[in-house]
């Protein structure tokens, strides 16, 4: 095995599962995250002389990740919003409740539209900033922002007000 | 806050199986991408008349340069199949054992030029092989070649890169450095040195001015597009007409045939490729929309005229024009699973093939060769 190889090799098998998970959020299912993450990672495996460390590497394959993500939906016709039939009702029975409510943000959250789920992802899953984001998804610190507040203001919309979804910036504002 | 999202969010990701990425999947998707990107530049194919002395003894220094140059074998349309296995190249039934593990090598009218693994240049006409060169990128395309010409770079460490070409016809050498590119292990990934494609008298590469077009025969570079950090890519060139991709970092960019590399449309139904000498075809292992899709279309008309040949291998793709409508293609009827490790794979039967553009017809050429110890004249190292 080259040193290239072999590098690379570490950062994957290091990294794998970690972008899988990540994947697997954009995507919702867990065959076509394993499909992407692949793809990604040959992307990845191309550039590798270029990209020399790995956290470049990790910023590299994880911007394979959304723009591929977008691509295949995009290209396959999965881009339209899948609104769902069910309005999520909230009861008050302990340990199901939680369990009803994660079930119904997971259920919306595929709904949306992919660039507003992989918003959504990039910075309440991966915790990247904004900039970061905006990098991730090959677009303007302000597209971030109107992503990611049409994706909460939908997931409200769908969800109720009881279950508490609200941007940071909100939350600063109503303080 | 979005605590309930972030929580859901990492539950429903922590419920999921263990995942493990197939690295040598990767990796050989990885290598096949490359070198798709690079088979436009290896050269007009291995259709031309060659007469390069194949390794027959009696030859080697006797009579006039013209008197061996009759007597040695004649490579032509009817012999097409070249490949090296160590040090021996393969030219049909023919061969000729250049003294060296040939790394990667191309065909030219004239010859044959080679690296060996320790990045050493070596030009064999005649029957006979030297060094023309040294410092050959570790990895990647390592050779171009047009007519008479071959082409690569050269480096050391510390130095910027050098162009270095050479006429095998006529002992011709000529080299070129801007004085400031780093070669393609350098920090800035944008600015590198890469050598794309000779067509002619123009040798296609990039330096730290952009896509250049240095013209050989006045040593004069043209700047195509000034960019110092540019990424776009030129996958080859014929009769002026050039092949190139739009590079949009993660996100493929379009691949567009035009006289001018700043034209983005129209957009080919391929991911890089290989024109024929005509220009009227282009090949590619990848189509637009998927890695390891061998499509070969029309350029003026977008026909797509993939043979069905492609449906009989695990793996297949074109890899050389033999003349304006005929090219060499090799098929893997079956792909070794990996293990992860990375190990050394197991043998890989693959079939070399001539087929025909038009008419989408290809026939088997050369039977069961193991393509995890041939080199192919594609300018790199198949195993890289």
């Amino acid at each position: 095995m080259s040193k290239r190889d072999k590098a690379f090799a570490e950062f994957a098998q290091s990294r794998g599962a970690a972008l899988h998970r990540a994947a697997y959020l954009m995507v919702g299912d867990s065959q076509l995250a394993q499909d992407l993450v692949q793809e990604a990672l040959t992307k990845t495996y191309v550039a590798w002389p270029r990209l020399r460390d790995t956290s470049r590497a990790e910023a590299y394959t994880r911007k394979a990740i959304t723009t591929t993500a977008i691509t295949w939906f995009r290209r396959k016709g999965w881009n339209n919003e899948r609104p769902t039939d069910v309005l999520h009702d909230r009861r008050d029975d302990g340990d199901s409740h939680a369990i009803t409510d994660r079930l119904a943000i997971w259920q919306e959250v595929q709904a949306l539209p992919p660039r507003q789920r992989a918003a959504l992802v990039l910075r309440y899953y991966e915790d990247l900033t904004e900039a970061q984001t905006a990098e991730a998804m090959s677009c303007a610190i302000g597209t971030v922002k109107s992503q990611v507040s049409a994706g909460l203001r939908k997931l409200r919309e769908r969800l109720g007000n009881d279950i508490e979804l609200v941007s940071p910036e909100e939350a600063v504002m109503t303080r | 806050m979005t605590e309930e999202l972030k929580t859901m969010m990492t539950r429903q990701a922590d419920e999921l199986e263990p995942f493990s990425p197939d690295i040598d999947a990767i990796t050989g998707a990885g290598r096949r991408r490359l070198r798709s990107r690079r088979f436009g530049a290896a050269g007009a194919g291995v259709a031309v008349v060659l007469a390069v002395g194949l390794g027959v003894p009696q030859l080697l220094g006797g009579g006039s340069p013209d008197d061996s140059r009759d007597t040695n074998v004649a490579v032509t349309e009817s012999a097409p199949s070249t490949w090296a296995q160590g040090s021996v190249i393969h030219v049909g039934d023919a061969t000729v054992d250049v003294g060296h593990p040939v790394h990667s090598f191309v065909v030219t009218t004239a010859g044959f030029v080679s690296t060996d693994p320790d990045g050493k240049v070596w030009s064999t006409r005649d029957g006979r092989t030297e060094q023309v060169g040294e410092g050959t990128p570790e990895y990647g395309r390592q050779l171009v070649a047009d007519g008479s010409w071959a082409g690569w770079i050269e480096s050391q460490p510390g130095q910027p890169a050098r162009f270095s070409f050479m006429d095998q016809a006529g002992d011709e050498k000529v080299e070129y450095s801007d004085g400031v590119t780093p070669d393609s292990a350098g920090e800035d990934s944008g600015s590198q040195a890469e050598l794309f494609a000779l067509d002619g008298d123009g040798a296609y590469l990039r330096d730290s001015n952009g896509l250049v077009r240095l013209d050989l025969g006045t040593r004069t570079p043209e700047t195509l597009l000034a960019d110092p950090g540019i990424r776009d890519r030129i996958d080859d060139v014929e009769q002026g007409l050039v092949l190139h991709t739009f590079d949009a970092e993660a996100e493929r960019g379009p691949t567009v045939a035009s006289e001018e590399v700043t034209e983005r449309e129209p957009a080919l139904a391929v991911d890089g490729g290989d024109l024929s000498p005509d220009k009227r075809f282009v090949m590619s292992e990848n189509s637009a929309d998927s890695s390891d899709d061998f499509t070969l279309i029309e350029v003026g008309t977008g026909a797509d005229l993939t043979p069905p040949a492609k449906g009989d291998y695990a793996f297949f793709t074109g890899y050389a024009w033999i003349d304006d409508s005929s090219y060499m293609a090799f098929g893997i009827k079956e792909l070794p699973q990996g293990d992860g490790t990375g190990k050394a794979a197991p043998p890989m039967p693959t079939d070399l093939l001539r087929c025909d553009a038009a008419a989408r017809t290809c026939d088997v050429v050369q039977p069961g060769l193991d393509f995890s110890k041939v080199e192919l004249p594609v300018g790199e190292n198949i195993g890289d």
